[in-house]
C-alpha cells in the first residue's frame, strides 16, 4: 500500500469523532471516510480502529447499535452522543493550539 | 392465567442478547470481508486479497480480546448503574406509597422508635451496670456472704461475714488464692492548723491489692503483717490524693502523715484510676481482732476472694458452706443467719433493691418490645391488605412475585430505618439521663452509654418480626388471582385470612398493654407512696452537716457529749437559727439496726428482735418537727451518769409494748455504736420516757420505720450529724456552722453539709428516674396498642367503604352500621383486656418488694387501667368508624 503517515496517538479519537459528527456509520465506513477526506494520506491502522471505537463508547462519547447495511449485512453503527460532541469541540481546540504552535516554530525557524 | 414471570424471564434470556464475544468477532469479520472485497475489486486474486486484509487488520485475537475487555467493563458498570437506578426508583416509590397513608406510616415509625428505643435504653443501662470489675480476670473474683435466715428477696447478699468466719475461711480454705476484707470508711487528713479534710477511703486486710491484681505505682501494698494489733500504722494513698495534697512527690514514701488523728507511715501510692470498692482514695490496714472475733456482736465484713486456677465457683461455694457449717456448729447454732455462700463479684456493688428494680424494668420492657413487634406486624398487615387491589393491578400487569415482595420489604426497611434512627436518639437521651441521676451511687468505673451491639440486635429483632409477619401477606397477595380482586371481591380469601391474623394480634396487644400498664401503675403507686412520705416538717428550712470524732481525742461518751454540747451552744448563737440539734442519723435515712429485748418478754436467742437505733440530742424532735405523742423529749440532764432513758416511735410502742403503757416500761438494746468499735460491756436496761410519731424513710432502701432513740449525751458517738433550722436563706447557715465546728476543734472535718431538702431529693433521685421510666414505658405501651387499634379499624372501614355506602344509601341508621363495624374488634378488646388483667393479677404478687408497699392487687390501679384501656381503645376504634359514617354515600360507592 501507499506509504502513509502514522497517526499520532489520540489523534485517531479526534478523527473518529469528527467523522461521526457528520453522519453515523460503521467501522468500515469510518476508515473509508478518513482515507477519502485526507486524500489517502492518513491510513487508519484498521485493527486499532475497533478497540478505539469501543473505548469511545465506554466513555460515553459514542453509542453503538446493531443495524443492517445497504448490502444486507449485520453491522454495528456508531453515533455521536452530545457528550461526544462536546469532546470533539474540546479536542479540536486542543489540536488547533498544538498545530498552531508547531506552525509558528516552523515559520520562525 | 398470566404467564409465569420466571418462565418469561428465562425465555427472554435465551433468545435476546448475543454475547460480547460474538459481537466483537462479527464486527471484525465484516470489516475483513469488506476489505477483501475492495481488494478483489481492485484486481487482486481472492486468495491473496484475504491474506492481505488479515495482515492489515493486525493481530486479530489480540484486538478481539481488547474489545471484549472494554465491552465487559462497560456492561458491568452499566449493570451497576441500572441496579442503583432501580433501587432509587424503588425507594422513591416506597416513599410515595408511605406518604399516601401517613397515619399508618407514622404509627409504624413510632412503634419502631419506641420499641427499639425503650428496649435499647433498658438493656444498655443493665449492660453498663454489669460492667465487669476493672481488674485482671474479674470473673475469677467472688464475694463470700452470709445468707439470711429470713429469705426475703431484698436481703439476698446483704449480709457480711463475722470476723471469726472470715478468719477461719482465710486460714482453712483450699479453693481460693486470696481472701480479704474491705470496708469503706471516712478518714480525715489534718495538720491541726487549717480545717481538716475528709477523704473517702477503705480499711482492708493484707494482700487485697494482690487479690485485685493491681500493685502500687510506687511503694508496697498493705501486707498481713500490717493488720496485727500493735503494728505501726501504715497508709496507701490514691494517685489523685497523692498529686493534689502531696504534690506528686515520691519522697512522701516513708514519711508520716496524720490520718484520723493517727500518725501513719505512707508505704505506697496506687496507680491513677484505681478505686476500690468504689470511689476511695486512701487505704489503711484493717485489724480483724481474734479476741472480739468470737463475739456475735463482731462487725460484719464484706469479704472478697479470688478462685484458684481450675477451681469452679461451685467448688468454692461447697467448701465455704462446709466451713460455715462447722463454725455455726461450734457456736451452738446461735447465729442470725442460715449459712454462707459464694457469689460472683461481678455486680456486688449494686444494691439488692437496685437489682430488683432492674428485674422489674426488664419485665416491663419485654412487654413494650412485644407490643411494639405485634404493632409493627399489625400495621404492615393492614397496609398489605389495603394495598391488595394495587398489588392485583401490578400482578396483572406482569410484576413478578419477587418485585411485589421487594417493594414491600423496601417500605418495611424505610420505616425501620427512620424509626431506628429515632430510637438511637431516644436511647442516647434515656441512658444519659439515667446515668446522670444515679452517678453518685455507683462505683467510679461504671459509665453509662448506649450499647451499639444491643441497639443493632434489637433493631434486627424488630425488623425480622416485621419482615416475617409482613412478607407473608406480601407474598400471599402476590399469589391472589388478580381478576377476583379487580372485580371488587373484597372479602377474598387472602384478605379474610389477613384480617383474622390482624385481629388475633389485637387481642395480644390489648392483653400485653393491660398487663404492662397495671404493673407499671403498681410500681409507680409504690414510688408515689414512698416519695410522698415526708420524714420531717419543712426540710428546706434545715441545714445539716456531719462530723466525725477521733476516738483518741474523744474516747468516751463524756468527751463526745461535751463536744456536741459545745457545738450546739455555738450554733444557737447563729443569727436566724431558730432550733438546733444533733443525732447519729438524720430522720428519713434510717440507721443501723441492733438487737433488743423488752422487759416483759423473754428474748429468743435464735431470732433476736432488731430495731433501728440512733442517738439524739435534746430538742432533736422539736428541730425536725416530729410530734411528741406522749412523755417528753430528751433534756440536757439525760447525760452520762443520769438514769438510762430512751424514746420510741409510735409503731415501735404499738408493736412491741402492746398492752402495757409504753412510757415507763423498759427495754434492753445492743450497743448503738459504730461497727468498728465493738462494745464489750453488757447492755443496760433503759426506761422509755417518750413516744414520738413515726419517722418515715425517705428512700426506698430503708423500710423499717419503727425506731428507738437514745440520748447522745448519755451514749455518745463518734459520728454526729448537726441540724440547724432557720428562716430566710438556710444556705447562709452552712458557713457559720463550719466556723462553729472549727472553733471547737480545728481537727474535726465537716462533710456532707447541705440543705436537708436537697439531701432528700438526692436520695430519691434514682427512684424518681426509675418511676419516670416505668411511667414512660407504660404510656408507650398504651400508645402503641391504641395506634394499632386505630389503624386496624381504619383499614376495615376502608375495605368496607362500598358496603357502608350502600347501607347508608338504603337509609340504614348510622348506629347499626357503627355497631357492625366495631363489634368484632370490641369483642377482641374485651377478650384481650380480660387476659391482660388476669395475667397482671397473677404476676403482680411476684414483684413483692419492688412495689414498695403498694398492694399487688390494688383495685384502684386495676380498675383505673381497665378504664383507661376501655376509653383509649374505644376512641381508637370509634373515631375511624365514626368518620366513615360522615362520608358521602356516593363518594363511598365510587371509592372502589
Amino acid at each position: 500500500m501507499s506509504p502513509s503517515t502514522d497517526l499520532l496517538q489520540g489523534t485517531l479519537d479526534l478523527l473518529v469523532l469528527k467523522v461521526l459528527a457528520r453522519d453515523s456509520t460503521h467501522g468500515w465506513g469510518i476508515a473509508q471516510r478518513i482515507l477519502e477526506v485526507s486524500r489517502e494520506v492518513l491510513a487508519v491502522n484498521q485493527g486499532s480502529l475497533y478497540p478505539a471505537l469501543h473505548r469511545l463508547e465506554d466513555r460515553g462519547w459514542v453509542t453503538g447499535s446493531w443495524g443492517i447495511t445497504e448490502n444486507n449485512r449485520r453491522a454495528r453503527y456508531y453515533q455521536l452522543t452530545s457528550a461526544g460532541r462536546r469532546q470533539l469541540e474540546l479536542e479540536r481546540g486542543e489540536w488547533n493550539r498544538f498545530s498552531g504552535a508547531v506552525e509558528a516554530i516552523l515559520r520562525s525557524a | 392465567m398470566p404467564e409465569r414471570p420466571t418462565l418469561r424471564r428465562l425465555f427472554r434470556l435465551a433468545t435476546g442478547r448475543s454475547t460480547v464475544e460474538e459481537d466483537a468477532r462479527d464486527e471484525l469479520t465484516l470489516h475483513a470481508e469488506l476489505l477483501t472485497q475492495e481488494l478483489v475489486d481492485a484486481g487482486m486474486p481472492p486468495q491473496e486479497a484475504s491474506a492481505e486484509a488479515t495482515r492489515r487488520l493486525g493481530n486479530l485475537s489480540r484486538i478481539t480480546r481488547e474489545m471484549i475487555r472494554i465491552d465487559r467493563k462497560r456492561r458491568n458498570s452499566a449493570g451497576r448503574a441500572e441496579f442503583i437506578n432501580q433501587l432509587l426508583l424503588e425507594i422513591r416509590y416506597a416513599f410515595r406509597r408511605l406518604l399516601r397513608a401517613p397515619a399508618v406510616s407514622i404509627g409504624a415509625i413510632a412503634a419502631f422508635a419506641i420499641g427499639i428505643g425503650a428496649t435499647t435504653t433498658m438493656f444498655s443501662i443493665g449492660h453498663s451496670i454489669m460492667t465487669p470489675l476493672p481488674f485482671p480476670e474479674p470473673d475469677r473474683m467472688v464475694m463470700i456472704l452470709g445468707t439470711d435466715r429470713v429469705k426475703r428477696l431484698r436481703r439476698v447478699g446483704d449480709l457480711g461475714l463475722r470476723a471469726r468466719e472470715f478468719l477461719d475461711i482465710r486460714e482453712q480454705n483450699r479453693t481460693l488464692t486470696q481472701v480479704a476484707v474491705f470496708a469503706s470508711d471516712g478518714f480525715h487528713l489534718g495538720d491541726g492548723r487549717s480545717a481538716a479534710e475528709r477523704v473517702r477511703g477503705a480499711r482492708v486486710t493484707g494482700r487485697l491489692f494482690t487479690l485485685l491484681g493491681v500493685q502500687p505505682e510506687i511503694g508496697r501494698e498493705i501486707l498481713p503483717s500490717d493488720e496485727t494489733p500493735g503494728a505501726s500504722p501504715v497508709v496507701v494513698l490514691g494517685h489523685k490524693l497523692w498529686r493534689d495534697r502531696f504534690g506528686g512527690d515520691p519522697g512522701v514514701l516513708g514519711s508520716t502523715i496524720r490520718v484520723s488523728g493517727t500518725l501513719a507511715t505512707v508505704i505506697g501510692v496506687m496507680p491513677a484510676d484505681f478505686a476500690f470498692p468504689g470511689f476511695e482514695s486512701i487505704w489503711m490496714p484493717l485489724a480483724v481482732d481474734r479476741i472480739t472475733a468470737t463475739k456475735d456482736t463482731s462487725p460484719q465484713y464484706e469479704v472478697i476472694g479470688r478462685l484458684r486456677d481450675r477451681v469452679s465457683i461451685d467448688q468454692a461455694r461447697a467448701e465455704v458452706i462446709r466451713l460455715g457449717a462447722t463454725i455455726t456448729a461450734d457456736r451452738g447454732g446461735h447465729l442470725d443467719r442460715e449459712g454462707l455462700t459464694v457469689l460472683p463479684a461481678a455486680n456486688w456493688s449494686i444494691q439488692p433493691e437496685g437489682r430488683l428494680r432492674l428485674y422489674g424494668m426488664t419485665l416491663i420492657i419485654s412487654f413494650v418490645l412485644l407490643i411494639a413487634c405485634a404493632n409493627v406486624a399489625n400495621l404492615l398487615i393492614a397496609r398489605a391488605a389495603a394495598k391488595s387491589q394495587e398489588t392485583a393491578v401490578r400482578v396483572s400487569l406482569g410484576a413478578s412475585r419477587f418485585a411485589i415482595v421487594r417493594s414491600f420489604a423496601t417500605e418495611c426497611l424505610i420505616l425501620a430505618l427512620i424509626g431506628g434512627s429515632l430510637a438511637a436518639c431516644l436511647a442516647q437521651v434515656g441512658v444519659t439521663l439515667f446515668g446522670r441521676a444515679v452517678a453518685f451511687e455507683l462505683p467510679s468505673w461504671i459509665h453509662f452509654g448506649v450499647d451499639r451491639t444491643i441497639l443493632l440486635f434489637v433493631f434486627g429483632l424488630i425488623l425480622l418480626s416485621a419482615l416475617a409477619t409482613g412478607l407473608v401477606p406480601g407474598s400471599r397477595s402476590a399469589n391472589v388471582n388478580p381478576a377476583d380482586l379487580l372485580r371488587g371481591a373484597v372479602a377474598g380469601g387472602t384478605q379474610f385470612r389477613l384480617a383474622r391474623l390482624s385481629q388475633g394480634l389485637v387481642t395480644i396487644q390489648v392483653a400485653l398493654a393491660a398487663t404492662l400498664l397495671i404493673i407499671a401503675g403498681l410500681i409507680i403507686e409504690g414510688d408515689l407512696i414512698s416519695l410522698g412520705r415526708t420524714p420531717v416538717r419543712a426540710p428546706e428550712e434545715i441545714a445539716s452537716g456531719r462530723i466525725e470524732l477521733r476516738t483518741e481525742a474523744y474516747p468516751t461518751a463524756v468527751e463526745q457529749g461535751r463536744f456536741v454540747t459545745e457545738v450546739l451552744d455555738r450554733l444557737r448563737q447563729i443569727p436566724g437559727a431558730t432550733a438546733v440539734a444533733a443525732g447519729t442519723a438524720t430522720p428519713g435515712f434510717g440507721g443501723p439496726t441492733l438487737e433488743f429485748e423488752t422487759s416483759g418478754t423473754a428474748s429468743d436467742p435464735k431470732h433476736p428482735l432488731q430495731v433501728a437505733v440512733s442517738a439524739v440530742s435534746p430538742d432533736f424532735f422539736a428541730t425536725f418537727g416530729i410530734p411528741i405523742l406522749s412523755g417528753r423529749e430528751f433534756a440536757i440532764t439525760d447525760r452520762v451518769g443520769g438514769t438510762r432513758v430512751a424514746i420510741v416511735t409510735q409503731r415501735f410502742a404499738a408493736r412491741y409494748l402492746h398492752d402495757r403503757s409504753a412510757v415507763g416500761s423498759t427495754i434492753r438494746i445492743g450497743d448503738p455504736r459504730a461497727p468498728f468499735h465493738p462494745n464489750t460491756a453488757r447492755p443496760e436496761w433503759v426506761t422509755i420516757v417518750g413516744i414520738v410519731a413515726d419517722v418515715p424513710a425517705v428512700d426506698a432502701n430503708a423500710f423499717d420505720e419503727s425506731g428507738v432513740f437514745l440520748p447522745i449525751l448519755q451514749v455518745g458517738d463518734e459520728r454526729v450529724a448537726f441540724a440547724i433550722r432557720g428562716k430566710g436563706a438556710p444556705a447562709d447557715l452552712l458557713k457559720p456552722f463550719r466556723q462553729a465546728v472549727f472553733a471547737v476543734d480545728p481537727d474535726v472535718p465537716v462533710f456532707g453539709a447541705g440543705l436537708l431538702s436537697e439531701k432528700y431529693a438526692e436520695a430519691t433521685a434514682s427512684q424518681k428516674v426509675f418511676s419516670g421510666l416505668f411511667a414512660a414505658f407504660g404510656l408507650a405501651g398504651l400508645v402503641l396498642a391504641s395506634v394499632g387499634l386505630f389503624a386496624l379499624v381504619a383499614l376495615r372501614v376502608r375495605q368496607r367503604a362500598r358496603e357502608i355506602g350502600i347501607r347508608m344509601a338504603l337509609g340504614e341508621p348510622g348506629r347499626t352500621i357503627l355497631w357492625s363495624l366495631t363489634n368484632g374488634v370490641g369483642r377482641r378488646i374485651a377478650v384481650g383486656l380480660a387476659i391482660g388483667v388476669g395475667l397482671a393479677y397473677l404476676l403482680a404478687p411476684l414483684l413483692g418488694e419492688v412495689l414498695l408497699g403498694a398492694s399487688p392487687h390494688d383495685p384502684l390501679i386495676f380498675g383505673g387501667v381497665t378504664g383507661a384501656i376501655v376509653l383509649v381503645s374505644g376512641l381508637a376504634v370509634l373515631l375511624p368508624a365514626y368518620r366513615a359514617l360522615r362520608l358521602d354515600p356516593i363518594a363511598a360507592l365510587r371509592s372502589e
